[in-house]
């Protein structure tokens, strides 16, 4: 159902942008009988963005639901274990370095370099066998360094253009990509999202606690592997092409949650899937809002997803079990 | 059927590491209930936890009849292990919750899981929120979960703490149904009158050594006792049972 509600929100959004679009030049264009126009419009245009958009959310929800699962914390978010802020420091360094410029793809690969980076650091930090709550608090630490690179870069860029490119940089956006941006992000995506699905069962054991989950087998040194080398791997990807966007691998797992039963390995595809869903209809939204300059979709996410997770929060029973 | 040889752990920390259990050598018998006791700090959980696998042992060997111990998914498929504190993330449901127990095995089968629910009484919380329960209804849930996969091995931690009588009874006589079905059960416990009407063998401890092993009658003796908890018992007899009482 989620997966018809995503391709028919992804159909409808290439419709809708500062050029109005009729349904039947849609129709024209899918059956091949398209304008020039429309062509170049929707293909070059509309699709890239509206693909990067569902991917970078479809890696966020997933993100979100794995790492809330394997903390056993509703209020983890992908980029907990420093791998956004890592990712984000990659770009601007290379942003910084005035990289950007010549070869496009400096960014994501600084981006997905960092990523690795900083979970390779965490780990260091934490020590082998590390407590999730060891974890937590290196990651912290981890996120705070890169969020301090971030901000000497910021300070010491050579020049005003520099540092805003940087700021804008760093809001989140999926405007004026392209599919050479989709293909970048792809295999870091893919191969991030199937190791967080593997954990899928190891996720529900650890439900009832790490020590009972190692009695049921849990390998927990592999699991915390695969976790972070997965959300490093993906963040890192999607970070790399798009910046930092906030609020959906925090809020699209609580918003499945309630109908997969609370479990887990349920609640990862349909998170995903919603994290897509939510970031095209963002996507959409900030092309139909009428703005000066395009409202960044990093802007608009922690904008809606403040109030919806307060809203959240007054729903009791919703984001903590009372056991 | 589980045999610990000369075991001995240290505490977690890096510096200054304490000895937790030193020198422990005891068996989990197939068919039986063996009840670990002692005072507080005196190692009892540390002890349950190493048979589970969970405590890194510093000497001494572990051994599981008939297959690898030190093998995690081996172990997993022969022992269900119950925390003292037994908490969940999230808001599961209860046959959920019991249907984790199988994940050792690979495979989810709603007739185990309706049956273990039924077995400790708990049928009629299948469908609702661990969270819903009381504390000791969320006990016979947690019963299922460690029941439905048939375990060879049980090991609990102060299962009976926060129960009432009933409850505490009623989960007592679900451990010796298992050990009565062919399980070999190790269960900490404070309640020694609970441990000696219910258990064959008890196990003393006192600051990570053993002071005594044996039948409960044989073991639990006033002069026995008084050492080990610090405070004296007196024995009181009703018909064939007999009470041990702290000398208030």
């Amino acid at each position: 159902m989620l997966l018809a509600a995503l391709m028919s929100i992804a159909s409808i959004s290439l419709l809708i942008g500062d050029v109005a679009t009729s349904p039947s030049a849609l129709v024209a264009y899918l059956s091949g009988e398209g304008s020039e126009f429309h062509i170049i419009l929707f293909e070059t245009i509309r699709a890239p963005r509206i693909v990067l958009a569902a991917m970078t959310g479809f890696v966020l929800g997933l993100s979100g639901a794995a790492i809330q699962g394997f903390l056993r914390n509703p209020l983890a978010e992908p980029g907990i274990l420093g791998a956004s802020n890592g990712a984000a420091l990659g770009a601007v360094i290379a942003i910084y370095l005035g990289l950007a410029s010549t070869v496009s793809y400096w960014v994501p690969l600084a981006s997905a370099v960092m990523a690795l980076v900083s979970v390779a650091a965490l780990m260091a930090v934490a020590g082998q066998g590390a407590s999730s709550l060891r974890l937590i608090l290196a990651g912290f630490a981890v996120s705070a360094f890169a969020g301090a690179g971030i901000a000497l870069a910021l300070n010491l860029s050579p020049n005003y253009f520099a540092a805003l490119e940087i700021a804008f940089w760093l809001l989140g956006a999926v405007e004026n990509r392209s599919w050479l941006h989709v293909h970048m992000a792809l295999p870091g995506a893919v191969l991030g999202c199937l190791l967080m699905a593997s954990t899928a069962r190891s996720l529900n054991a650890l439900a009832l606690g790490e020590e009972v989950a190692q009695t049921l087998g849990l390998a927990m040194r592999n699991l915390r592997a695969r976790i972070a080398v997965g959300l490093a791997l993906a963040i890192g990807a999607v970070v790399s092409v798009t910046g930092v966007i906030g609020f959906v691998g925090l809020v699209a797992p609580h918003l499945v949650r309630p109908y997969c039963g609370h479990m887990p390995s349920r609640s990862l595809l349909p998170s995903a899937l919603l994290g897509a869903i939510l970031l095209v209809l963002a996507d959409t939204a900030v092309r139909s809002i009428p703005t000066g300059t395009e409202l960044k979709l990093g802007v608009l996410t922690a904008f809606f997803g403040v109030p919806l997770l307060l809203l959240l929060l007054r729903r009791p029973g919703a984001l903590m079990s009372d056991a | 059927m589980l045999e610990l040889k000369n075991i001995s752990a240290l505490t977690p920390e890096t510096s200054a590491q304490k000895s937790i259990l030193h020198d422990i050598s005891c068996r989990f018998e197939a068919g039986h209930i063996t009840a670990i006791v002692g005072p507080n700090g005196a190692g009892k959980t540390t002890l349950l936890r190493a048979a589970a696998g969970l405590v890194p042992l510093s000497a001494g060997s572990i051994h599981l009849e008939g297959c690898d111990w030190k093998d995690p998914k081996t172990r997993a498929r022969h022992l269900a292990y119950m925390p003292q504190f037994q908490n969940i993330a999230w808001p599961l449901l209860c046959r959920d919750v019991v249907a984790l127990g199988l994940l050792p095995h690979g495979f989810r089968d709603d007739g185990l899981v309706a049956a273990a629910l039924a077995r400790c009484e708990a049928t009629q919380f299948s469908d609702r929120s661990i969270d819903t329960l009381s504390g000791g209804e969320q006990s016979r849930v947690f019963m299922a979960r460690l029941l439905v996969a048939n375990a060879p091995l049980l090991l609990l931690d102060e299962p009976t703490q926060s129960l009432d009588a009933a409850g505490a009874m009623g989960l007592m006589h679900l451990l010796r149904g298992a050990a009565d079905e062919g399980a070999g059960v190790g269960v900490v416990m404070h309640d020694l009158n609970l441990a000696q009407a219910f258990c064959d063998h008890v196990l003393v401890l006192q600051n990570g050594v053993v002071r005594a092993k044996g039948a409960p009658r044989d073991v639990f003796t006033p002069s026995q006792l008084a050492p080990i908890f610090g405070v004296e018992f007196d024995v009181m007899a009703v018909g064939d049972a007999r009470y041990l009482m702290p000398t208030l």
